[in-house]
């Protein structure tokens, strides 16, 4: 590497020379000086810092949530920004909102600022609008602030809602976790029925091993030549009985069938002795007729004589005993 | 025309001497200030060469990463989206990202001892012409970084969600704070001198010794990160702590 020249050498040497990357690098800088100044001015335009603007100042006892340029929103619009903020020795609060001139009328008696948390990271000054038709205040008029609104007002209520849901959660698992009665006591009592089933799975299980070992030791006597032998008679012997059995039904068919008869004829004797005792009875009650009509002839009277007074007392009586 | 009196031609006489004294002191201060600001020029030259354009790239990168990625994510809460391009890609990002360019150009260029410097290394208030040079171009490039950054941003919103591509940039050109472009400027300032400020001490009190060049040129980067991150942790605390 060749040694550095002498300092002042080298400056006598080349005092300034502006050479191509030079030129260029002014150039760089006109343009990118240019371009963002235009760019700003244009952000300044659009921002309206080339109005003219009015100033309100306000009193609150508390700065939280307030920073310098947070904006004032108007229907969803920025109309403004907080200028200063500024804590008295009095332990107040002292600030002053910078609003458009052109939205001044907006700013109306009655009107006042709320504090609005809305947002996710940021708050805002939120205009609350006079009374309709209330006349505009004057450049300086002070307003008043609402911090007690918005976001910490909705969030009060939930919370005092939510509070004693969650009160009530919290007594329901403490009830949930009671060892005596809660949870912990029922999963006892769970854990004591599966226990029990599974020493009752246990001994199926080993009455099952037991049936499947004796079925094991059926099956080997099954397949035994003296089983087959025993059930060949077996079947010989229920075929005998089969017929016998047969046999034997047909018999009790025909017993079945003698006893019909004479049952039928059982019927038509005692059909034909009602029909005669009918007849005997219809004779007899003609003969006891006949003989009141005899009794009541003079002829009856002097044959038969009088009637017993019992018999005269009931003269339908038909059972009594003839004379 | 009368003749002019004696008093008068004296009086002539001595504001001609005047005159040509005053001039006689000026002069050399005239032309000194006029040597020096083209020194510093050549070396603010000297080190946006490579690094300008650097900037200009990085700056259309990451304005397009932020474009393309934030509509799909906080595009409900133009607020918040804003927040972070504000803070983020127009703020905390372009400072770091162009001083860093500019460190390693001057630390490099530095450390390595190029021979194109010496042309201004006159032995003349050398550590003041380096610092307003250094400033001077990581100010050029912090202004390409944020116009590129703005074009990049715009394009990405156009990519990632055309249909709310104008209402995030009108929200954002609402909500900007100007203040805010002289912040970072100034910070960017400040750390491109600081970090000139450490090169010119490194090499006249530490690098005095004969030395590695890597180890000259590590012990430099380190000494310039920790300046970056106690310039920005510094200015964060004076920002949310006091102001």
């Amino acid at each position: 590497m060749p040694p550095n020249p002498p300092p002042n050498e080298a400056a006598a040497a080349l005092p300034v020379r502006h050479g191509a990357q030079t030129r260029k690098f002014l150039l760089t800088t006109a343009i990118a000086g240019f371009l963002v100044g235009m760019v700003a001015l244009g952000l300044a335009w659009r921002q309206g810092l080339f109005e003219s603007q009015w100033t309100y100042p306000f009193a609150t006892s508390s700065g939280d949530n307030l920073s310098r340029g947070m904006a004032v929103q108007f229907r969803g619009f920025k109309i403004g920004y907080l200028g200063e903020l500024e804590l008295l020795a009095d332990g107040s609060i002292s600030g002053q909102v910078v609003i458009k001139q052109k939205y001044a009328v907006f700013i109306t008696q009655g009107a006042s600022l709320r504090l609005s948390k809305d947002k996710i990271v940021t708050s805002e000054l939120v205009l609350v609008p006079g009374a309709p038709g209330a006349p505009a205040l004057t450049n300086g008029s002070p307003l008043s602030l609402r911090t007690d609104g918005g976001m910490d007002a909705l969030e009060k209520r939930i919370l005092d809602r939510v509070d004693p849901v969650l009160a009530e959660l919290t007594a329901l698992m403490q009830r949930l976790g009671d060892p005596q009665h809660g949870v912990p006591s029922a999963v006892e009592a769970l854990r004591v029925s599966l226990v029990q089933a599974n020493t009752t799975l246990q001994q199926v299980n080993a009455t099952l091993v037991t049936a499947n070992k004796t079925f094991g030791d059926i099956d080997g006597r099954i397949k035994d030549p003296k089983i087959d032998g025993i059930l060949a008679n077996a079947e010989q012997t229920l075929a005998g009985l089969k017929t016998n059995t047969d046999a034997l039904n047909k018999t009790l068919q025909s017993s079945q069938q003698l006893m019909g008869a004479g049952q039928q004829t059982l019927q038509g004797t005692n059909a034909e002795l009602a029909k005669t005792l009918a007849a005997t009875q219809r004779v007899l009650n003609e003969t006891v007729n006949l003989m009141q009509d005899m009794r009541g002839s003079t002829l009856g009277r002097f044959l038969v004589g009088p009637r017993h007074p019992a018999s005269a007392a009931n003269p339908a009586d038909t059972t009594g005993t003839l004379p | 025309m009368p003749p002019p009196s004696i008093g008068q031609t004296a009086a002539d006489t001595a504001s001609q001497a005047m005159s040509r004294a005053v001039t006689g002191m000026v002069m050399p201060v005239q032309q000194e200030v006029q040597r020096q600001s083209g020194l510093v020029l050549a070396e603010a030259a000297q080190i946006s060469s490579g690094t300008l354009d650097f900037a200009l790239l990085l700056g259309a990168v990451l304005g397009l990463l932020f474009g393309v990625a934030l509509p799909a994510n906080l595009a409900g809460n133009l607020d918040l989206a804003n927040q972070l391009v504000q803070a983020g890609l127009f703020g905390r990002v372009a400072s770091v990202a162009v001083v860093f360019i500019i460190s390693v150009r001057i630390i490099l260029a530095r450390g390595m001892r190029d021979h194109s410097w010496v042309a201004v290394d006159d032995g003349h208030h050398v550590m003041l012409r380096h610092i307003a040079a250094s400033s001077w171009a990581a100010a050029v490039a912090l202004f390409l970084f944020l116009l590129a950054a703005l074009a990049g941003y715009a394009m990405g919103l156009a990519l990632g969600l055309p249909g709310l591509a104008g209402d995030m940039l009108a929200a954002l050109a609402d909500s900007y704070s100007l203040p805010a472009l002289a912040h970072v400027s100034l910070r960017v300032v400040a750390e491109a001198a600081a970090v000139a400020w450490i090169s010119f001490f490194d090499m006249i009190l530490l690098s005095a010794r004969r030395e590695e060049m890597s180890r000259s040129i590590t012990r430099k980067l380190l000494l310039l990160v920790c300046a970056v991150i106690a310039i920005e942790a510094l200015d964060g605390w004076l920002t949310w702590g006091l102001f």
